[in-house]
């Protein structure tokens, strides 16, 4: 599909990556944005929509999607990161399940409230951002990853779920994007409008998962091998 | 000239016309992100799809009646959350050109509210995550009349008088902190101030009237070379110090025990 004239719902659209992909839907020429913001703030851009939502809500995702029917690109980047400092404590515990709460069952909300919205609208399709965190885990990211892990499972199976309907279902995975996520990290970090690009690229060429950088991509070949990366992740990657 | 990171964005209020939307196109050229903050809405929108256009940045709009508490609170919120701001622009101000007795309190009220309360209200909202973060910078649009409340309205000289005054009270508490305070004091500024006020621009001798543009490109080269107070037009930068001289040299001897002699009560 092209993102010309597409309908696009982003979550987690007020800043950084989610932001990032409501401005170049505009740019790409959508023929209308809406930006999924869990508490907007009066900001707003103009040409883009702002829809109140909260991803682990279920009935605020439902009235989201009964508002926004016009849907034909979906684009789950509402996400939350913390850090684990400490994976055998109780943290571990507590952390992932507020983690898991966004990024996971978020994800599922969304994809479940908004799939019939696609549908009715021919197929359309789905952008599940997901990480290159997905395939390693070092332990201050062990909530992180599992939950990215996680949301990469649910991509699989909603691929499959919704291909009767036409819907396209791509992952994305990527590494440390410049956003407010990372922004204690002085490490190199992505353009989220790069980010955005790819992943709209791979929509328009019907690609099933995009990975971003070099290192996700390193990552990834690596998997099958006898040292896959992920035994010895890199510091900071 | 400083370049931002593409992480520096400014709030400007009274962004849709005069001065404000001047100090917002040539900030989003500088490379900052901006929150766009005024009234009218349509005028923002232009204004904000313009900008994103020409420059590629994110240029995000509030519609505020910084005189509405509500909205005031709207835009003190941003400043409180925002950890991204790191330029406030305190612009949006109400200006009044006709005698004091002459003029409706209610209207003069109205003025102290945007050009005192508004404005320390967003500087508080912004100060301590300057601090916080271990730096910032607040822009306040003064007047000459902060200097020269005799020129035109009392209420409104006196306002900007206080706009100076906290400048510099903020300008001496923050600098440790690494917050950059600015007091800009523009004379007569070719923008819709002066239909709004009740006088034309046109009935102005124009050889006491800047363009927007000429004021905000001076008071940028200012704010690059850090100054604290700056008055575009004043041609002999002497002249302010000297004025700055005689002020501080007052201080030492503004508090004392015992009435100055002059004051002396013969009994």
């Amino acid at each position: 599909m092209k993102i010309q004239d597409a309908v696009v719902f982003v979550t987690g659209a007020n800043r950084g990556l989610g932001l990032a992909f409501a401005q170049e839907a505009l740019k790409q020429g959508a023929r209308k944005v809406y930006a999924g913001v869990r508490n907007p703030d009066g900001r707003e851009i103009p040409g883009i929509v702002q829809i109140k939502v909260d991803v682990t809500n279920s009935a605020s995702v439902k009235a989201a999607a009964e508002q926004c029917e016009d849907t034909t690109l979906l684009v789950n980047n509402a996400g939350i990161a913390r850090l684990t400092d400490d994976v055998l404590g109780p943290e571990m515990i507590e952390g992932s399940r507020e983690i898991f709460e966004t990024n996971y069952y978020g994800t599922i909300y969304v994809s479940q409230a908004f799939a019939p919205v696609l549908a009715r609208n021919g197929g359309g399709a789905i952008i599940n951002v997901l990480s290159d965190a997905t395939w390693f885990a070092r332990p201050v990211l062990a909530a992180y990853s599992a939950s990215k892990s996680a949301a990469w499972s649910f991509t699989n199976a909603l691929r499959l779920a919704v291909r009767d309907q036409n819907t396209r279902v791509l992952g994305l995975h990527v590494s440390f994007i410049d956003t407010d996520m990372t922004k204690a990290l002085d490490i190199k970090k992505i353009n989220p409008r790069d980010v955005a690009q790819a992943a709209f690229a791979g929509i328009e060429n019907g690609h099933d998962e995009v990975l971003v950088d070099d290192f996700t991509n390193k990552l990834k070949q690596s998997l099958s091998t006898q040292e896959p990366l992920y035994f010895n992740p890199p510091e900071v990657a | 000239m400083t370049s931002p990171t593409t992480n520096s964005t400014a709030l400007i209020t009274g962004a849709s016309s005069g001065i404000g939307a001047i100090y917002a196109e040539r900030l989003a050229h500088r490379g900052y992100n901006l929150v766009l903050v005024a009234r009218n809405r349509e005028r923002l929108d232009r204004i904000a799809v313009r900008l994103a256009d020409e420059t590629g940045r994110t240029i995000e709009i509030i519609q505020a009646d910084l005189n509405k508490a509500p909205d005031l609170a709207r835009v003190e919120k941003v400043l409180q959350t925002d950890a991204s701001i790191n330029l406030l622009i305190n612009n949006a101000g109400l200006g009044a050109v006709g005698p004091l007795l002459a003029s409706k309190v209610d209207k003069m009220v109205d003025i102290i509210n945007l050009n005192v309360v508004a404005l320390t209200r967003l500087s508080y909202a912004i100060a301590p995550g300057f601090v916080a973060r271990g730096g910032g910078s607040i822009i306040n649009i003064a007047s000459i009349v902060g200097l020269a409340p005799e020129l035109l309205n009392g209420v409104y000289g006196a306002s900007k008088a206080y706009v100076i005054a906290l400048s510099r009270s903020l300008k001496q508490e923050l600098a440790e902190k690494n917050v950059y305070v600015q007091a800009v004091l523009p004379g007569a500024t070719a923008t819709d101030f002066w239909e709004l006020s009740g006088k034309p621009v046109s009935e102005l001798d124009s050889a006491i009237v800047m363009s927007a543009e000429d004021m905000v490109d001076a008071a940028l080269v200012a704010f690059d070379q850090q100054e604290f107070i700056t008055i575009p037009a004043l041609p002999e930068i002497e002249d302010w110090n000297a004025y700055e001289a005689a002020r501080q040299k007052l201080l030492p001897n503004l508090s004392r025990q015992h009435p100055a002699t002059r004051y002396r009560v013969i009994a």
